[in-house]
């Protein structure tokens, strides 16, 4: 019977996916509150009482645990120029199809103060394994395979515990890294163009989340937000993502024996629109290599960012200005190098010591749902070298974009973005893209 | 009578195997004597060119030059005779992509010649493998190579020979490493691991790497498969592209010097000289002498298969000049070019289904 009434709650997904789902049926006053649109939700704090409200109403007739549950995602179709190889400079082009992003957001409300929050991500379809039998192997072996690309992931888990009077609260666990639009603005309706950034990915990890514990204090419109997560391997920092790839996602733990420390000071939220925040990041990364001798000196990395987002009526802002330093970095470039293995980085070990990222999006509300952008991105992973590491203008990279987004339905969207892309490489040709992306957002019922 | 000749046949197939050599021999004789001198020699030429460019760098003549460039071509032969065996430290310590990674990257090579970094060895050490190595200096000392490989030596800048002077040292020092890493210590974080050479033809349980002979002569005929599939299917057919109008000059190797062909033949030299054992003055067993105890018409069918592709990669070269860059945009090259291709092909299909099933027998 558990299992009948299971898959008739996945049945009606689309009710689960918004509402806030009792375990046992509530009051209809209750019902009502709970599935009714939240408005003026300026800041977390309001978000949270509201949750607490709603909860201290629905516990006359019902227990804790309670259980949240929304969902977001899209899929792009996109053609974009490239090139044959590093000798045939006319552009080609190439289109593509990309079930892009899938993404399960819950909540676990455990009791008024406290509630564990998770997301699971399917990226690019997911992936597939299956096992064969090879009969020429020697004994005869069995093979797990995996068949297409794509990632299962789970971005975020973490215990939030909240002190009401205080204005205190702590998170424990895996919680996104407040230091760049595109580790917080992932939902798509949070940004008009389909992704927040399309450069940081070049210069620091995508969607970043760490293992850690975060303590935040609010006082008036301000929250200070003070970290110490887990640190990236500089093993795995690669030329075209300068210290992206050291986020530890290789293996099944991340090696934590240098942790870094994250600061933050955000005056009304960043997320919702309506913010300015200031971080700090620094961490070594040299403790936490898997081969321990090979390079025994520091790798500190250090980010500085601000960021912004801001709608005043018709008009939206968005942008944000990432600081990068990376110390020692010819070290690091020369003992990569040698690296052997999967994790050998072929012609990609050298690192710039210093990295600049700039990002500027405004928006205009033309019609009611419909929204036009323009955007314009610089990232410079070479800025400033150390030793005799080249400085190479192939990795000074400017974006500029346009688009719309248009919510045709209330939770499901249509984005369509036009970029052109240029290096400071001489004698290296602008090249262009253009995506759809197709999707919805249940945050959008709220 | 026919006992008489059973009985003849079987004294002559016992004296055969008498004679065959064992599996052991093969090993060692391929490991020392094929392997190791090929990547001695190796270093020796990879100096020898290091010197000559340093010659050139000093003294920039019609001469040094060419004395360059013949040092260069000197080179490439104990480098390209040892693509069937690209296992052990070339793999393990990433050697294989610093010496020859092509196509050039020649749109980053002007970017930093055209810089005002001093070049020394660390900085060229520093750059994406795409600007060192072989086909660096190779452009460098030999020029475009679309209609000539004559460079006038009036035409190297001081930028230029700077470059090819660290890239050439830097190219010495990773082949000194190779060497020493298949003779000494083919670890070098770990210095007290013996050479490469002394894994490989030592074989059995305590060894991590091969716990039998049969996974070392597995090694070797992988070897000889994974060049035979490369230079069909990667290095000829690749540029080659499905007709004269999407031939691919970018994909060429060694296109500015015009020694593609030479190249070619060398990677499948280097198949023979691991199937019969034979590499300059040394004499076999190779893994030829184990399929002999099998099958001795497959033996010999196997090295005039691979003979007849070196002859058959040779004649692709224009009669009016050129090499494997120019032909491929002619039919007649081409035609000449998809024989060489459906030969080596076969060769790779007679060693995967008749060659390496003999390890079974």
């Amino acid at each position: 019977m558990k299992k009948l009434i299971l898959v008739f709650a996945l049945l009606n997904f689309q009710h689960l996916a918004y509402a806030q789902t009792p375990a046992v049926p509530v009051n209809s006053e209750t019902s009502t509150k709970l599935n009714a649109p939240v408005e003026d939700q300026k800041d977390e704090d309001q978000k949270e009482q509201t949750e607490l409200k709603l909860v201290t109403t629905a516990k006359s007739s019902s227990e804790f645990p309670k259980l949240e549950f929304k969902s977001y995602g899209y899929m792009v179709f996109g053609q974009r120029e490239t090139f044959k190889t590093v000798q045939n400079l006319k552009p080609i082009i190439r289109r593509e199809m990309d079930l892009a992003e899938i993404a399960f957001e819950g909540e676990y409300l455990l009791n008024e103060n406290s509630k564990i929050e998770f997301e699971v991500e399917i990226e690019h379809g997911g992936v597939g394994t299956t096992i064969e039998f090879d009969p020429f192997e020697e004994f005869g072996e069995f093979e797990s395979e995996i068949e297409k690309g794509g990632e299962v992931v789970l971005p975020e888990f973490y215990y939030k515990k909240t002190f009401t009077k205080t204005h205190t609260a702590l998170k424990v666990g895996k919680f996104p890294v407040f230091i760049a639009l595109g580790s917080v603005l992932t939902k798509p309706s949070r940004t008009a163009s389909i992704i927040a950034s399309d450069v940081e990915g070049r210069m620091i990890p995508v969607g970043w989340t760490e293992m850690g514990v975060q303590l935040e204090q609010k006082y008036n419109a301000f929250t200070l937000r003070g970290a110490a997560i887990s640190g990236l391997n500089s093993e795995f920092f690669r030329t075209y993502s300068w210290v992206g790839g050291g986020y530890q996602r290789h293996f099944e733990t991340s090696n934590a024996d240098d942790i870094a420390t994250l600061i933050s000071l955000e005056w009304g939220d960043v997320v919702k629109g309506s913010g300015i925040a200031i971080g700090r990041y620094q961490g070594n990364t040299t403790g936490n290599r898997y081969k321990v001798d090979k390079m025994t000196e520091d790798a500190v990395v250090t980010l500085d960012s601000a960021m912004a987002t801001y709608k005043y009526e018709r008009v939206g802002f968005a942008g944000e200005l990432i600081y990068g330093d990376l110390s020692n970095s010819d070290i690091v470039s020369q003992r990569n190098a040698t690296l052997g293995g999967l994790a050998k980085p072929k012609g990609f070990a050298p690192l710039g010591h210093k990295a600049v990222l700039e990002s500027v999006q405004l928006s205009y509300d033309a019609f009611e749902d419909f929204t036009v952008y323009v955007k314009a991105e610089h990232v410079d992973t070479f800025a400033d070298v150390q030793g005799t590491i080249n400085k190479n203008q192939r990795y000074d990279v400017s974006k500029r974009s346009a688009g719309f987004v248009w919510f045709f339905d209330t939770a499901a969207f249509l984005k369509f973005q036009f970029l052109r892309e240029n290096t400071e490489l001489l004698g290296l040709p602008e090249t262009s893209q253009a995506n759809f992306a197709f999707g919805f957002d249940l945050d959008r019922f709220n | 009578m026919k006992t008489l000749k059973m009985m003849a046949m079987a004294i002559a197939f016992m004296g055969l195997t008498a004679q065959a050599a064992t599996n052991k021999e093969i090993i060692n004789h391929i490991s020392y004597k094929v392997i190791l001198a090929t990547y001695n020699d190796l270093a020796t030429e990879a100096a020898n060119l290091s010197t000559a460019v340093s010659a050139l760098a000093a003294n920039p003549t019609t001469e040094t030059l060419t004395a360059a460039q013949n040092q260069w071509r000197v080179t490439r032969i104990p480098w390209e005779s040892s693509e069937a065996f690209l296992f052990g430290p070339v793999d393990s310590l990433g050697i294989d992509p610093m010496l020859d990674t092509w196509p050039l990257n020649k749109l980053d090579l002007d970017a930093v010649l055209s810089g005002n970094r001093a070049i020394s060895t660390d900085f060229v050490r520093n750059l994406p493998v795409t600007l060192q190595g072989f086909h660096t200096i190779e452009y460098l000392l030999f020029g475009e190579g679309k209609t000539s490989n004559n460079k006038p030596v009036s035409s190297l800048t001081a930028k230029q020979l700077e470059y090819a002077k660290a890239t050439a040292a830097l190219l010495a020092e990773y082949t000194a490493n190779l060497a020493n890493a298949w003779s000494k210590n083919h670890d070098p974080e770990d210095p007290t691991t013996p050479g490469y050479v002394k894994i490989i033809s030592q074989p059995g349980v305590n060894n991590q790497i091969y716990s039998s002979e049969r996974a070392v002569m597995e090694e070797f005929i992988q070897g000889m498969i994974g060049i035979a599939d490369e230079v069909a299917n990667g290095k000829m057919s690749d540029p080659m592209g499905g007709d004269i109008a999407s031939a691919n000059m970018a994909l060429v190797e060694s296109p500015f010097a015009w020694n593609s062909l030479n190249d070619f033949s060398f990677n499948v030299r280097s198949i023979y000289s691991i199937y019969t054992g034979n590499y300059r003055d040394a004499k076999g067993p190779g893994v030829k002498a184990l399929v002999e105890k099998v099958d001795a018409e497959l033996a010999s069918r196997v090295e005039a298969d691979i003979l007849n592709c070196i002859q058959l990669i040779q004649a692709i070269r224009p009669a009016k000049g050129g090499d494997f860059g120019q032909a491929i945009f002619t039919h007649d090259g081409r035609a000449r070019t998809q024989k060489a291709i459906d030969a080596l092909n076969a060769l790779r299909e007679t060693l995967e289904s008749e060659v390496l099933p003999t390890l079974d027998m």
